[in-house]
């Protein structure tokens, strides 16, 4: 007879339902702490997550797209000029050029015009790539004093305040690294870049925005905005400069619809 | 046999390593509620151990007495969290400090036997040698 199990039997009836109750604790321990598993990314949100955590992928058909944009936008002006050269053939006819100033207006206003202005460049930059220290994201302790690495990254929110920061402040035509932003636009993250319209950018981000330069440099120094904000994280995440002159160019991206009907004017 | 119970846990937790590792518990709370219950399971376990020392121990207030407060314990937390109080606190407090009292009364009856046994079996060495010599005398006498 086996002495273990004689023993068990004899006078330690506590062992077997202890030993069965504690593999079931044993399971419900690795159960709770494998799945809520901690990590220190944990507070933000899915994408931003992803985004550090790809943040060398390279950036590839980042040949192509500049490539494409600049055949579309090179296209487009040729039609403006185009629509122009037959508005002025058809001279003897006023309604040809009324027709194509309206035209033109619309296609300013729908972004698909290089446009020429005095505005504001802002310029924000990952406050990482200043200090060349890329350590910085692995290890969470860091230096006392540097802000965490999740905080000196430009992410897709800083991106769209300081862009609805220009809107209100009465920006007329606002481009995000020489990309038009449109009625259409979007801005959002992916990976380790942001992704304007689909086309994928990364730090130094230049925003430049046609309007009155006092104004738009007044809204956007507003005490407690996005640029105060970045500031406080680190002062050269951020560069704001006057331009006199400047020329954004037109949207390069897709105008072609789907889904969408025109609905016909009643008579 | 003090070591069965830590042999199951292994083996449990090994199950759940290659079952269930890795499904995600999108739930904040509810994993703070888990942890909690587990706490409450280990309190358990460890009181199991120490009536078993003792000899006071009955299969069905240990199982019982497992479930409930596994139980218990998630119910607050949850109810804690639905009151805006952190009740888990209070509850993996309490439980600590149980936790805490039935380890150190496990320890001292552990040691309290290994240092008898040490004791009976030093007896036990000079009661042999006591009685070698008697023996031998016996035995030639025959």
């Amino acid at each position: 007879m086996n002495p273990f199990v004689s023993r068990i039997t004899n006078h330690q009836t506590w062992v077997v339902p202890v030993s069965a109750l504690s593999l079931v604790l044993g399971f419900m321990i690795v159960m709770v702490s494998a799945s809520t598993a901690p990590t220190r990314l944990r507070s933000l949100d899915p994408d931003l997550r992803s985004r550090l955590a790809t943040r060398d992928t390279p950036l590839d058909n980042q040949a192509v797209v500049p490539q494409k944009d600049a055949e579309i936008s090179k296209l487009r002006t040729q039609l403006t000029t185009l629509q122009n050269a037959l508005a002025t053939e058809t001279e003897k006819s006023n309604a040809a050029k009324v027709l194509n100033a309206t035209l033109q207006d619309t296609k300013f206003y729908a972004g698909l015009t290089e446009v020429q202005g005095p505005g504001v460049l802002v310029t924000l930059t990952d406050g990482y790539s200043a200090d060349k220290d890329d350590s910085k994201l692995n290890s969470q302790a860091g230096d006392a004093g540097a802000p965490p690495a999740t905080e000196d990254v430009i992410h897709d929110q800083d991106i769209l305040r300081v862009v609805n920061e220009l809107y209100a402040a009465g920006a007329e035509a606002v481009s995000i690294n020489n990309l038009r932003l449109v009625g259409t636009s979007s801005v959002r993250c992916v990976g380790p870049t942001v992704l304007i319209d689909g086309v994928r950018i990364a730090s130094p981000i230049k925003i430049r925005a046609v309007g009155d330069t006092d104004t738009l440099m007044g809204g956007l120094r507003m005490p407690g905005g996005i640029i105060d904000e970045l500031r406080s994280v680190s002062p050269r995440m951020v560069t704001i400069e006057p331009v006199k002159n400047m020329t954004l160019p037109g949207y390069a991206g897709p105008t072609t619809r789907h889904y969408v009907k025109l609905v016909k004017a009643e008579k | 046999m003090i070591l069965l119970p830590i042999l199951a846990m292994l083996v449990g937790a090994l199950i759940a390593f290659f079952v269930v590792a890795g499904v995600p518990i999108h739930n904040a709370m509810l994993a703070i509620y888990l942890a909690v219950a587990c706490l409450a399971g280990l309190d358990t376990v460890l009181g199991g151990i120490r009536s078993g020392m003792e000899g006071k121990f009955h299969t069905d207030v240990f199982v019982t007495g497992f479930i409930s407060n596994i139980l218990i314990a998630f119910f607050l937390a949850w109810l804690g969290d639905k009151i805006f109080i952190n009740l888990y606190l209070a509850v993996a407090l309490v439980l600590g400090a149980r936790i805490f009292t039935n380890l150190s009364l496990i320890r001292r009856f552990l040691l309290t036997k290994w240092q008898d046994a040490r004791e009976r079996k030093r007896l036990q060495q000079d009661l042999a040698h006591a009685q070698v010599s008697p023996q031998i005398q016996v035995d030639t006498a025959q």
